[in-house]
């Protein structure tokens, strides 16, 4: 399955943040979006989620995605937001469960056979044992759990991630990257922003760099990420250091 | 004395016995399959609690009062009434019963029901649990309606009408005004807000009605109605407002899922397939009905809608299928107690708005510092 972006364009109260987006996206593949703060990477993100009103085409598998249903959008892309609180102490089995909304009747609460693919989505990512506790006195690491689980629970073709590295420690950064390779393993689709370009490095098939809502590039990372871009983007030197192993490593230049 | 004791003894057990398998039996039915969590079946049994204790109440109040009215004398009035030909043996209690205590205990239940109800659903939908549903400024508009129908000596029912219809006026206003605010999608707060001037605004206006009334006979019946009583309350004013307060719950029933996807905030429950504005418009109009057919019978009677949800969702969790019936059953009951002490334990009638405060306030305190809360 693909999701394709064609010339997209959105912004707020009239102003374009984004424009003329084009961007392919395939199941099984990571793509990363990179880009300095402010430069869209969100307001992209609520353009395909359906969250603000775009020009331009969304095409899944060819098919206009604004011909379908907000619950039919809902079971082939999931979002997964950056960690936050809920006003009102859930439990994680509360929290996993909203993701069986696309699939309840709009007058109904969530059914037995929902419970089981929610029991389903938290083995999967190890957190079954978290049911009965309260979502909000969890650590970031599994709160971040938490909101996968959730998004899985929506059994999506495709998955986006607003920063699902920040606000966790150095240790679980890396485990939700490796759990995003895992994904993407099994058919997902997946499309994460991060500040971090060593993330792309690690886990993205593709990368694409925003800047000024524009796609400067767009491609495999070790083509793509040059110290030319990167210096455009974030407006420092960046040395790419390249380990034994083949991966890369970024290294911001510091002071003299 | 050896063989009373065993009899007792087996008795004792016997009771026990029944009482472990009723729980059993409850237990059963909510937790027919592993998948349900703790929680849910705690819920499905403090509803099937609550619900008991809410008949038992009602009992407990139909013979409480200054006329005697035993168990019995119920039965027989109740068991006379429905076989036509059988004449009840005492007229007195049959008028009691029927004409001052019914009506009362009914008022207290849907008024309690609803305040406490739509308190739940406005806490839900507008992602605060400090919120209670005069917040748009719904019982500032009541008040006003009454105060102007008793001003212009109007009848007790065209008091309510005005006081409902003033109620929802408010709320139209605070809408009207916050889709004109709300320019870039914030729409909780812009609600907020413009209740909070449109109940500015209205208090007001009651203020200068208050001062321009007679001092003698106008200004205390409205200061009594703002102070909140079912005393006066009959069958007719019940059945309008039970039918309106009904109407507004049983839409509340059947979105209450999509309310709990809501608390997450609007983005993720239309990334969810929530239709978020067509479930707030349709969640504040309901609850809003139902505060407005309550405020418009009782007058003034605060707390419940905060602090009812607070203790239900203390007992049974914040997940809304579960929390809506539970705060509309625990509401109910509370009112119905509220309001049969108010009947019983002074020599003059303590107004229900300030014995709801009275009673309110260190309760709430208690739950705040001794109760699991999950917000602060």
């Amino acid at each position: 399955m693909n999701l394709v972006l064609d010339n997209i364009s959105a912004g707020y109260n009239g102003r374009k943040v984004v424009h003329g987006i084009c961007a392919t996206f395939q199941t099984g593949e990571i793509t990363c979006l990179l880009g300095p703060n402010g430069c869209g990477k969100t307001t992209l993100f609520k353009a395909i989620l359906g969250l603000l009103p775009s020009s331009g085409k969304i095409l899944i598998d060819n098919k206009l995605i604004s011909g379908l249903s907000r619950k039919e959008r809902a079971r082939i892309v999931a979002y997964v937001p950056q960690i936050h609180i809920p006003p009102f102490p859930f439990t994680v089995s509360d929290v996993v469960l909203t993701g069986r909304t696309p699939f309840t009747n709009s007058f109904s609460p969530p059914c037995e056979k929902d419970r089981q693919e929610v029991v389903k989505a938290m083995e999967l990512l190890g957190i079954e044992k978290l049911g009965n506790r309260n979502y909000a006195q969890l650590s970031g690491g599994e709160r971040q759990l938490v909101l996968i689980a959730r998004a899985l629970a929506q059994s999506p073709k495709f998955l986006i991630m607003d920063e699902p590295t920040s606000h966790l420690d150095f240790g679980n950064q890396l485990r939700t990257i490796k759990l995003i390779s895992q994904l993407a393993g099994n058919n997902m689709g997946i499309i994460l922003t991060t500040h971090v370009p060593d993330h792309a490095f690690m886990c993205a098939t593709n990368v694409a760099a925003l800047y000024n809502g524009n796609i400067i590039a767009h491609g495999k990372p070790s083509v793509i990420l040059t110290c030319e871009v990167l210096r455009k983007m974030y407006g420092i030197d960046v040395d790419i250091v390249q380990l034994s192993g083949g991966r890369c490593l970024c290294a911001p230049s510091y002071g003299g | 004395m050896h063989g009373v004791f065993k009899v007792e003894l087996l008795y004792s057990c016997q009771l026990k016995d029944n009482m472990k398998n009723i729980t059993d039996m409850i237990l059963k039915m909510t937790l027919h399959s592993k998948t349900k969590t703790k929680q849910d079946s705690k819920g499905a049994l403090v509803i099937v609690l609550a619900g008991a204790a809410l008949i038992i109440m009602i009992f407990a109040a139909l013979t409480t009062g200054r006329y005697p009215v035993s168990m019995t004398d119920i039965f027989d009035i109740i068991s006379g009434r429905l076989h036509m030909g059988h004449k009840s043996t005492d007229g007195a209690a049959d008028l009691v019963l029927f004409s001052v205590r019914m009506p009362r205990i009914l008022a207290a239940i849907f008024v309690g029901a609803a305040l406490s109800g739509s308190g739940a659903c406005y806490q839900g939908i507008f992602r605060n649990p400090m919120v209670e549903p005069s917040l748009l400024g719904v019982t500032a508009g009541a008040a006003l309606g009454a105060a102007l129908g008793i001003l212009f000596s109007a009848s007790i029912a065209e008091i309510q009408a005005m006081s409902f219809i003033m109620g929802l006026t408010a709320v139209l206003i605070t809408s009207g005004m916050s889709s004109v605010v709300n320019r870039k999608g914030d729409s909780t707060l812009a609600f907020i807000l413009c209740g909070i001037i449109t109940g500015t605004l209205f208090t007001a206006f009651l203020s200068l009605v208050k001062y321009t009334a007679d001092p003698d006979s106008k200004l205390p019946a409205i200061t009594y109605w703002l102070m909140g009583s079912l005393a006066t309350v009959n069958m007719k004013d019940i059945s309008v407002s039970g039918v309106l307060i009904i109407a507004g719950l049983i839409p509340l029933m059947f979105l209450r899922w999509r309310i709990n996807v809501m608390a997450f905030g609007d983005e993720e429950a239309r990334s969810l397939g929530v239709n978020t504005a067509a479930v707030r418009v349709v969640v504040i109009a309901s609850s809003t009905l139902m505060t407005a057919a309550a405020v418009s019978i009782s007058g003034m009677i605060g707390w419940i809608g905060l602090v009812i949800p607070h203790l239900a969702r203390m007992i049974v969790g914040p997940s809304f299928p579960v929390l809506l019936p539970a705060s509309v059953l625990m509401g109910a009951f509370f009112l119905l107690f509220v309001d049969t002490i108010a009947r019983i334990a002074f020599p003059i009638e303590i107004p229900l708005g300030i014995l709801t405060a009275i009673a309110g306030a260190p309760f709430f305190f208690f739950l705040l510092a001794y109760g699991k809360r999950g917000w602060i």
